[in-house]
């Protein structure tokens, strides 16, 4: 991408920022558009935005109605309860899973770094073992035991890695990747133990491990919404920090980032967001290892618009994926996990042999 | 103006002490290097000053406040660092990195204003990179990535700059610039520079004072003049080196002679006595010293350069006032020294009625069977300038004995051969003759 | 320091925990929860005048008691896995079994849904979320749960009586058959052993907690895995040889056809030939979804156990 110099052209840039950012969000409309009309049941675009604007409190009692009746309520039912919660989720998670990616590539200039090296996706998975081995079936506050267990699961793996690394003050980021590394494939082995003594419930658990949205409701996002959103704008606002990491702690730390704060900050949100996701959907691969790549090569280095932009990046691919996942082969559901691979990597690919590079720190 | 006080500073990397004792104060305006062999500590010396690696005993105040009781980014404010080492393979663009420079003075929830970016430019118009604004660092040359990062400390507008190494990979031209535009910043703006340096000259020509480390001690600090002397460089880096001021610059050189390695080399017998003059002494006797010959030289005139190097290499010499021909006092002690040599050594030097009677002593010295040595790169017909008298002389010369060589190379193996006939050669160098490859001269 | 202790102590807690759950788990005398048969309404059901036009069932078995009921017109969306009778051919598929597709049994709106828990809990909890209540959930098992879902079954579906009838009728089969064999001793049984499907892993059979397992007993035999925990041991041939089979049953359907599961396949494995049942050639195919469907047909299963396990009482 070639950014011009120069005192006013310099300024451009954040301009240039601002009409990417409107134009993902134009595709990221443009995609749930296309994604809440399809299904097995066909439901003409307006219909559908009628029907969802309608449900959006204030707003809904400006637009008239449209068909009624039992057709109407039953599209009704299946845009607002069926695929609209997951459209949304795989926006949520999408977006979450892309940042994380882009923080902790970031944070360990480690361009092979994905949200689940520091151990978040095996404390998930063994929070939903644990579950779903006891057969446990509570809801706590709407929010159904495999999630909050998986939530849970996913934080206490990630406070118990911080802590394994941590010297005094300091976190010295490959001792977390080193501990996370180790911490995963411990927990995997456990996991693994556990699914032998499993019988029935051992297709449950895989099921979830494949990652899927399929029974994506509001219930799931009541909590995790929130936690994701303003995870998304706390890395913002600390995005151009994020930039001056990326030339070495000693470094940043000279040029007056707070290095040990900033890591911790933006570990805490990372695995939060990344928990949340994973609470929601089970573990999507390659989203947050490749999505944050692909917009580094379209968008530049800059965390500014790096940040945002893979946060819709990832959304509208996950949208997509899933979307995907549950037409390719109707009736039966594909885990979306195996779609990411499979869209995600040829797309990566064939973006690296027109760069033909793959930096982002030294 | 600002002030930088280190206070009996010891620092540790894990239980391995690496500074021991650093006491040294430092104001605005003054522009102090740091010198020293590889380990002697100035690197760690930067990074510990850079609130890097905090000192386990002593403080470093900055302006009387604690550099390691400050918030990172009060201390980059006033501090900036060119670090040694400026690999960098990511893609953001030379503006963006020197624009890094600025953070310090930019707010979380802001960005960069115009300000800062005109900030930066004069930067990097300072340091003549602006024209690679745009171009992504990782494929600049190390030279340019070098004064991109020197433009960013600078951007930060600070009043310490602490460089380590700033011109290593910077053509002598960039150089120059860089170091000149380095000083004027710190006399005009009062900052305090303090920067490591591998090459003395350099470090010479640009610090006020500076100060030399050795295994993480101080072992000298004061006035750059005080510093770079001949004891300083030799108990620091074991190496014999001559320090000399340059009549152009007025600043100091380092010259660098050999190592002390072969300086301990078993001094050898034979003792040698050189007629030369009008430079054309001064490798012989260097390349003698150091093969461990017992050299004296004369007759020579004060102002010729053969003088000033038999002075300086400590080389015992018969001098003779300037502008007077050889006078029979000094004749009389060349004479003398002759007597007291095995061996003389008459270079091709010019010859004028002065010192004629330099080649009356090299027939005395054959007279009393001393073994001769007269070198005739240039034959003597270009360097008589006696109307005949000289080229009668070497005449006299052949006719007498006197050994002809062609090239100063021939000469070493010639005194090795004279040392075993005599009977001078130890074991030692008996070994080292097997071994060695013959030096050229 | 302090806090890498607390890390490594909830390291170990975790540890514990699993140990314990795993080992919990796996003790014989604690089965896993039972799984129920699960009644789904369209809307909050308060009539008791139950006679649904749109049915959808996600359950093999409850298929066949649907279509047994003569409600199988009524029927417009199945999962993958019911393929009996005929007619389910041309029934909408609404997904598999484990993976049942939402949004397709929501686009059919049906009144009735027959579902199961266990792998289908979860979209279960789904349905009822987008309206459908659950009307009654049978946690009964074994053969007699059958029995009871058909009633039940009848009941939502305004077929009482003729649920009435046929439960009776399959009843009175059965009682034909274990009044002659409940009484008899362990020596009278004859030791039975079922495979479904092999591997390089081993032999896979039915254990304890398996409706065939009860079907075994019900036809006068003995499960050689009567005693095992695991609703589907995996076996070797040491075992086998060990328990001494005097009857092997091959269970036909998709997994023995996979990995070629025949008779003439059991004659040749080595060492099986002292075994008792290859010895006297008693080694027999049953259809598989009779046998392990909780549907009408258990009953054929049964009859056709018992034909081939007590010849002498049944022919």
């Amino acid at each position: 991408m070639k950014q011009k110099s120069g005192e006013k052209d310099y300024f451009e840039r954040f301009t240039r920022w601002k009409m990417i950012i409107i134009f993902l969000v134009l595709a990221l409309m443009l995609t749930i558009t296309f994604a809440v009309t399809i299904g097995p049941k066909p439901i003409p675009p307006l219909d559908a935005w009628r029907i969802i604007v309608k449900n959006i409190p204030f707003i809904g009692n400006l637009v008239g109605d449209g068909s009624s009746g039992v057709e109407y309520s039953i599209n009704q039912l299946i845009i607002l309860q069926i695929r609209l919660p997951r459209i949304i989720a795989a926006t949520i998670v999408g977006a979450a899973l892309a940042v994380a990616g882009v923080v902790l590539q970031g944070l360990l200039r480690n361009p092979m770094a994905d949200p689940y090296v520091i151990g978040i996706s095996a404390g998930a998975a063994l929070g939903a073992s644990i579950v779903i081995g006891l057969g446990i079936g509570f809801s706590f506050l709407g929010i159904d035991a495999i999630q909050l267990m998986a939530f849970i699961g996913g934080l206490i793996t990630v406070f118990v890695v911080y802590n394994i690394a941590r010297t005094g003050p300091r976190v010295p980021m490959l001792t977390v990747l080193l501990a996370g590394i180790a911490i995963t494939s411990f927990l995997s082995a456990i996991i693994s133990f556990i699914m032998i003594t499993l019988g029935e419930s051992l297709h449950a658990l895989l099921f979830w491990l494949f990652g899927s949205f399929t029974l994506s409701s509001w219930d799931n996002m009541t909590v995790t919404m929130p936690v994701i959103i303003i995870g998304l704008i706390v890395i913002i606002i600390f995005a151009r920090q994020l930039n001056i990491m990326l030339l070495g702690e000693d470094q940043a730390q000279q040029l007056g980032v707070d290095i040990e704060k900033l890591k911790k900050i933006m570990l805490i949100v990372a695995s939060l967001i990344t928990a949340a996701a994973v609470s929601i959907s089970g573990i999507i691969g390659f989203i947050g290892l490749i999505i944050p790549h692909i917009a580094r090569i379209l968008v530049g280095p800059d965390h500014r618009i790096l940040v945002p932009s893979s946060a819709l990046a990832g959304a509208i691919i996950l949208v997509l994926c899933d979307t995907a996942a549950r037409t390719i082969m109707e009736p039966v559901e594909l885990p979306v996990g195996v779609l990411t691979a499979f869209f995600g990597v040829p797309f990566f690919l064939y973006l690296l042999r027109k760069k033909k590079s793959l930096v982002i720190s030294g | 103006m600002v002030k930088l006080n280190i206070n009996g500073v010891d620092c540790f990397y894990g239980s391995i002490k690496v500074l021991e004792k650093i006491v040294f104060s430092v104001e605005g305006g003054e522009f102090v290097g740091v010198l020293g062999p590889n380990g002697s500590g100035k690197t760690t010396l930067l990074k510990t000053i850079g609130r890097i690696l905090k000192p386990q005993v002593g403080t470093i105040l900055l302006d009387d406040i604690d550099v390691y009781v400050m918030k990172a980014i009060e201390m980059a404010k006033k501090v900036a660092v060119v670090p040694q080492d400026t690999s960098v393979t990511f893609d953001f663009t030379a503006l963006d990195l020197v624009l890094m420079g600025r953070n310090p003075h930019i707010g979380l929830f802001e960005t960069e204003t115009k300000e800062d970016l005109a900030i930066a430019k004069k930067a990097m118009e300072l340091t003549n990179i602006w024209h690679l604004a745009d171009r992504k660092v990782s494929e600049l040359s190390g030279g340019e990535r070098q004064r991109v990062i020197i433009a960013r400390a600078l951007a930060q507008e600070p009043k310490v700059l602490l460089l380590d190494e700033p011109t290593s990979h910077l053509d002598i031209n960039y150089q120059i610039e860089i170091m000149d535009l380095l000083r004027e910043l710190c006399k005009k703006k009062k900052l305090i520079i303090l920067a490591v340096f591998h090459d003395f000259n350099l470090a010479a020509r640009y610090c006020d004072s500076a100060i030399l480390l050795n295994e993480g001690r101080i072992i000298s600090i004061g006035p750059i003049d005080t510093i770079l002397t001949d004891e300083n460089i030799e108990k620091a880096f074991r190496i014999s080196a001559i320090v000399k001021r340059h009549p152009i610059t007025n600043s100091l050189y380092v010259v660098p002679l050999c190592t002390s390695e072969l300086k301990s080399v078993q001094p050898r017998g034979l003792k040698v006595h050189i007629i030369c003059g009008g430079g054309t002494g001064a490798s012989l006797m260097r390349i003698l010293l150091e093969h461990g010959y017992k050299i004296s030289a004369g007759v020579l005139n004060v102002l010729d350069t053969d003088y000033d190097v038999a002075c300086t290499l400590g080389i015992p010499v018969i001098s003779e006032a300037p502008f007077s021909s050889i006078t029979e006092e000094a004749h009389k002690a060349n004479l003398n020294k002759i007597d007291n040599a095995n061996v003389v050594i008459l270079t091709d030097a010019p010859f004028g009625r002065g010192n004629l009677r330099n080649l009356g002593a090299a027939i005395m010295a054959l007279e009393k069977g001393v073994t001769t040595i007269a070198v005739e790169e240039k034959p003597i017909q270009e360097r008589d300038f006696t109307n005949g008298y000289a080229q009668a002389s070497y005449m006299e010369l052949r006719e007498r004995g006197a050994i002809f060589v062609e090239s100063y190379d021939q000469i070493l193996p010639i005194l090795e051969e004279l040392e075993d006939k005599l009977g001078f050669m130890s074991k030692v160098q008996a070994g080292e003759k097997n071994e060695k490859p013959q030096n050229n001269l | 320091m302090k806090q890498k202790i607390v890390a490594i102590a909830v390291i170990l807690i975790i540890i514990a925990g699993i140990t314990g759950v795993a080992i919990w788990q796996s003790l014989p005398h604690e089965p896993s929860p039972p799984i129920p048969f699960v009644i789904l309404l369209r809307g909050n059901v308060t009539t008791t005048d139950y006679s649904p036009e749109k049915i959808v069932s996600i359950s093999p078995g409850a298929t066949e008691i649907l279509f047994a009921l003569g409600l199988g017109e009524k029927v417009v969306g199945v999962d993958t896995y019911s393929d009996y009778p005929e007619e389910t051919e041309n029934i909408t598929k609404v997904g598999s079994f484990s993976n049942p597709n939402i949004e397709k049994i929501a686009e059919l709106n049906p009144d009735l849904i027959l579902a199961t828990g266990g792998v289908q809990r979860s979209f279960v909890d789904k349905l009822e979320e987008l309206g459908w209540g659950v009307a009654a959930r049978n946690y009964e098992e074994g053969v007699s749960s059958i029995l009871s879902n058909i009633i039940l079954v009848g009941n939502f579906t305004g077929q009482e009586e003729v649920a009435e009838t046929l439960v009776n009728d399959m009843n009175k089969r059965i009682k034909e058959i274990t009044d002659k064999t409940q009484n008899l001793t362990i020596e009278e049984r004859p030791r039975v052993y079922i495979e479904y499907y092999f591997s390089a892993k081993g032999y896979r059979s039915f254990g304890s907690t398996s409706l065939v397992n009860e079907l075994i007993y019900m036809a006068g035999g003995n499960n050689v895995f009567a005693d095992s925990p695991i609703q589907h041991p995996t076996t070797s041939d040491e075992q086998v040889m060990k328990a001494d089979p005097e009857v092997i049953f091959i269970s036909k359907g998709a997994m023995a056809e996979s990995c070629g599961l025949t008779p003439d396949l059991i004659r040749g494995r080595e060492g099986w030939d002292g075994i008792s049942a290859v010895k006297n050639n008693k080694i027999f195919e049953i259809e598989e979804s009779s046998l392990t469907r909780p549907g009408p047909r258990i009953v054929d299963a049964l009859e056709t156990l018992a034909e081939y396990i007590h010849p002498e009482l049944f022919s």
